[in-house]
């Protein structure tokens, strides 16, 4: 599984935004992998989960455990994901 | 706890939540990534300020002129007494400088929503993806305040003044010529790194809490002052295109209630192409 922590820098004007990095660590992904995406804010989660939704993306996992929220999302339907990921 | 010079500028989350259905209130999402941002989920009722297309000139770089503006304020629904709330995605930074160009355009009641998205999202408050409509209107815009923006000129004028002082909002990495502009954002780079000379640094950040509230008066004073910043002088702030600096612009003027800000908005995209302006950058130990 690859993680993906979004509380670890938050300079996002010298970095990508929060969802454009899960957007392209999702991408990156092959069939059947998974992506934990990691973050105390809920801003970032409710986006993720806003955008995995809307994208047709399983949410495998959603806990929220010491202020810190941990989302899993599927890639292939081997894995209980609705099929290839999506662009961008 | 002192109160900031214009509280007024300021309304919070549960103001904005009671007054969702005010006829009097026109909230605006101003994003510079609506995919990532108000696409995604929205406060009810917020309409939609797409930063790139509405907020700046279709054609040169600059901001929206005036007859843009009027043209989004009768889009949205809005007179010049609309009650106008603003916040928006990348921490409130687009929110800021479309606060700056309403203000320039002679907007009365601008106000920020403190906190933006992330206070709103993480205290539960609704969110719709419903997108609203409201009855044009007409709108005749001031002309535009030239002494809420610097341009390359003004600032080349004042270098070595110290009744003057350059505020750097960039991060440290920017402001000592480390990095440039990251490839996410490739209309942002510079042919130059380093920073305006005498310009001092202090990250926009510094302004706001982890909610991305603002800091109190008394942390706000200390902050800049610590500095050498201080409401004798005149303060020109930059960024690398004028939307972080704006969120720095907006605590100075408003929330301090420094008589003179200005925002320079060619900032450091401009600077740093500029041919023979000087330059000041940390050279690295040989």
């Amino acid at each position: 599984m690859v993680t993906i922590d979004l509380g670890a820098a938050e300079e996002v004007c010298t970095e990508p935004g929060a969802l454009v990095q899960v957007k392209r660590a999702y991408a990156r992904l092959t069939s059947g992998e998974r992506l934990e995406v990691r973050s105390p804010i809920a801003e970032h989660a409710f986006a993720v989960r806003a955008w995995a939704r809307r994208s047709g993306i399983q949410v495998v996992a959603d806990d929220r455990v010491d202020g810190v929220t941990s989302l899993v999302l599927a890639t292939g339907p081997e894995d209980g994901g609705q099929g290839t990921p999506p662009p961008g | 706890m002192a109160e900031y010079a214009h509280p007024e500028v300021l309304v919070t989350t549960a103001w904005t939540e009671e007054h969702l259905k005010d006829p009097q209130v026109r909230i605006l999402e101003v994003d510079y990534d609506p995919s990532s941002a108000y696409e995604l989920g929205h406060i009810p009722g917020a309409v939609l300020v797409d930063w790139k297309q509405d907020i700046n000139h279709s054609l040169r770089r600059d901001i929206l002129p005036r007859e843009q503006f009027e043209r989004l304020m009768t889009r949205v629904g809005a007179t010049p007494d609309t009650t106008l709330l603003l916040y928006g995605d990348m921490r409130n930074w687009f929110a800021a400088f479309a606060f700056w160009t309403f203000k320039i355009y002679g907007h009365q009641d601008v106000r920020f929503i403190n906190g933006g998205r992330r206070k709103w999202i993480e205290e539960g408050r609704p969110i719709t993806e419903e997108v609203p409509s409201f009855s044009p209107t007409s709108y005749s815009a001031a002309e535009a305040n030239g002494g809420l923006r610097s341009f390359l000129t003004d600032v080349r004028q004042i270098l070595g003044r110290d009744d003057f002082s350059l505020v750097d909002v960039r991060s440290p990495a920017e402001y000592k010529g480390e990095i440039a502009a990251p490839p996410e954002y490739a209309t942002e780079g510079a042919q130059r790194t380093g920073h305006i000379p005498g310009a001092v640094n202090i990250p926009w950040a510094q302004a706001i809490q982890d909610d991305d509230t603002f800091k109190t008066m008394e942390q706000l004073r200390d902050l800049y002052s610590a500095q050498g910043v201080t409401s004798e002088q005149s303060v020109i702030t930059y960024c690398r295109i004028g939307e972080r600096s704006s969120h720095t612009w907006f605590v100075l003027k408003f929330l301090l209630g420094y008589p003179v800000v200005s925002n320079y908005d060619g900032s450091w995209s401009e600077w740093g192409n500029a041919v023979g302006v000087p330059v000041e950058k940390e050279l690295a130990a040989p």
